[in-house]
């Protein structure tokens, strides 16, 4: 019983971790459409930006701020620069030039700060012990952001404009138009808020792992089935999905662990086969 | 002239849905189009509106070519329009609908007044907190009517605003349309029922094939022989 406890403990600072990451390409591709392979790279990005700026000013909360910011300009530029450019292009395009942005990345990093993996010095926020186990305070301080995070992409959609204008661009982009939204900017900021989540997902996990070439490879794996699990672009559901997925990993992990690399996409395949769409997807 | 186009042509591969169509439209005049299914009218309309991208020719709004207009460009210039198929936002509620054109106005500093106004000239305030996929088909028309006005718009396209409404709630939607032309907007409607259509327009267009084959005085095109032919007679 204690020990089912601890791994949702566990998995649940592991969900808000893909949370912060997932939302923000389901928040890109609600609306804008575009289903961006370089998430994954912005999320690397998140990392190696916080680890330089960590060096640089030796305070953690500010190379995470300032790191993730950095990335959102970086996805604000690649959106304004080039994928623009394919909206009204036929998806092929949009996955291409993703893709090609995520082989840039990889070597722009690599040409940067090589190939080794790089971590910080310990941040010695310590320990507590929960049900006889050792838990890091840091998974606190996950867990926190993304329930904050929750609460700001609330407040963010149901009390402010700009949330209105985007849940009416997400719902019928040709109507939103017609009443005078200009898509434009509201592209402009979802690239720019969708990759500064996935920049401040990087910077995250510095204190745990370090900053690697690969790691944007996982992440996007686990950020696509959280999007498609939840519904394509629905923030709820990406929410759900994220907390299924942590958790039902973490489980996993301590029953049945030779299955723990396998289970989240069983649970997505469950998940198409009894709800096509997605979990709070529309048919 | 207030509302212009000019060798106006799409077609779609090879099928050309308009033909060359040049006609100019007065301020202040509803006018309908009409014709059979299939002639081209939601694609004029959709070239006015800014939906569609002209294959030919131009559009010109208050001496502005306007033709290569984005559509919430146009729509920020003060041209709306409605659907032909009910065109809402599902999701979200009677006010949020019709908050949403208003927010890209300049002027919108009481916000929730405006609001207000429109929802009780469309009779709709006291339904304004359901999500607009409950309420009744006959409210959406009008809901999407309100959302249309909202943009304070010069020129209003309704692509069939009578579509799929009871015989004996269709008076409530004439009366609004009427009103809006009393309040200064050009009004320009696709229809099919005659009988509605005379006793809103002003000028009436019949189109066929693409092309308008008729255009005058809503008194005289009932008697143009080609369109009982084509259009009144026959359906
Ligand atoms: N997007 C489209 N692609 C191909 N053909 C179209 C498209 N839209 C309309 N059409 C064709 O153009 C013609 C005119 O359609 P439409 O303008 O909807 O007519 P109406 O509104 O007068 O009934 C029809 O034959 C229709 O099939
Ligand atoms: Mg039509």
């Amino acid at each position: 019983m204690e020990a089912i406890f601890f791994q949702i403990l566990v998995g649940l600072s592991t969900a808000m971790l893909y949370w912060v990451v997932s939302v923000g390409l389901t928040f890109i591709f609600g609306v804008t459409r575009v289903l961006n392979f370089a998430h994954g790279s912005f999320y690397m990005l998140g990392a190696f930006f916080a680890l330089a700026l960590f060096k640089w000013t030796n305070s953690f909360v500010l190379s995470i701020a300032l790191g993730s910011l950095a990335v959102g300009v970086v996805g604000l530029l690649c959106e304004r620069g080039v994928i623009r450019f394919t909206y009204s292009l036929p998806v092929a395009f949009q996955l291409v030039l993703t893709f090609g942005l995520v082989l840039i990345f990889e070597d722009l990093v690599r040409f940067i700060w090589g190939s080794v993996p790089q971590m910080i010095r310990p941040l010695g926020l310590g320990v507590v012990t929960i049900a006889g186990r050792r838990f890091p305070i840091y998974s606190f301080v996950i867990m926190g952001t993304g329930l904050f995070l929750w609460i700001i992409l609330y407040f963010l959609l149901l009390e402010t404009k700009l949330g209105l204008m985007i849940r009416a661009t997400i719902s019928d982009i040709e109507l939103a138009m017609a009443n005078g939204i200009n898509p434009h900017l509201l592209y402009a900021f979802s690239f720019f808020f969708g990759s500064f989540l996935a920049g401040l997902g990087g910077a995250l996990t510095l204190p745990m792992c370090s900053a690697s070439l690969g790691m944007g490879e996982r992440i996007i794996i686990y950020s696509f089935i959280i999007t498609v699990m939840g519904g394509l672009g629905n923030i709820k559901g990406a929410f759900m999905s994220s907390l299924i997925i942590g958790i039902s990993e973490s489980l996993c992990a301590f029953f049945m662990p030779s299955l723990t690399i396998a289970i989240s996409y069983v649970i997505l395949a469950l998940v198409l086969v009894v709800k096509p769409e997605g979990i709070y997807g529309e048919a | 002239m207030f509302f212009r186009v000019e060798n106006l042509t799409k077609k779609f591969g090879e099928f050309t849905a308009v033909n060359n169509v040049s006609v100019s439209f007065e301020k202040n005049v509803i006018t309908a189009i009409i014709g059979p299914n299939g002639a081209g009218k939601t694609t004029f309309v959709n070239l006015c509106s800014g939906l569609l991208k002209p294959t030919n020719g131009y559009i010109f709004f208050n001496g502005e070519d306007i033709t290569n207009y984005k559509i919430h460009k146009r729509a920020s210039l003060g041209i709306a329009r409605t659907f032909q198929i009910v065109n809402i936002f599902q999701g979200l509620s009677v006010w949020e609908n019709v908050k949403i054109p208003l927010l890209s106005r300049k002027n919108t500093r009481d916000i929730d007044n405006t609001i207000t106004k429109l929802l009780t000239f469309f009779k709709l305030e006291n339904i304004r907190y359901t999500t607009s996929s409950e309420i009744s088909h006959g409210d959406q028309r009008l809901l999407e009517m309100c959302m249309a006005l909202a943009l304070n718009p010069q020129l209003l396209f309704l692509d069939e605003p009578l579509a799929g409404i009871n015989p004996q709630d269709r008076g409530v939607i004439i009366e609004r349309i009427v009103e809006m032309k009393r309040s200064g907007i050009t009004v320009i409607f696709i229809e099919h029922d005659i009988e509605s259509v005379l006793k809103m327009a002003d000028e009436i267009i019949v189109m066929h094939k693409g092309e308008i084959v008729a255009k005058g005085p809503s008194s005289s095109i009932k008697e143009n022989d080609f369109v009982k032919e084509i259009y009144l007679g026959g359906c």
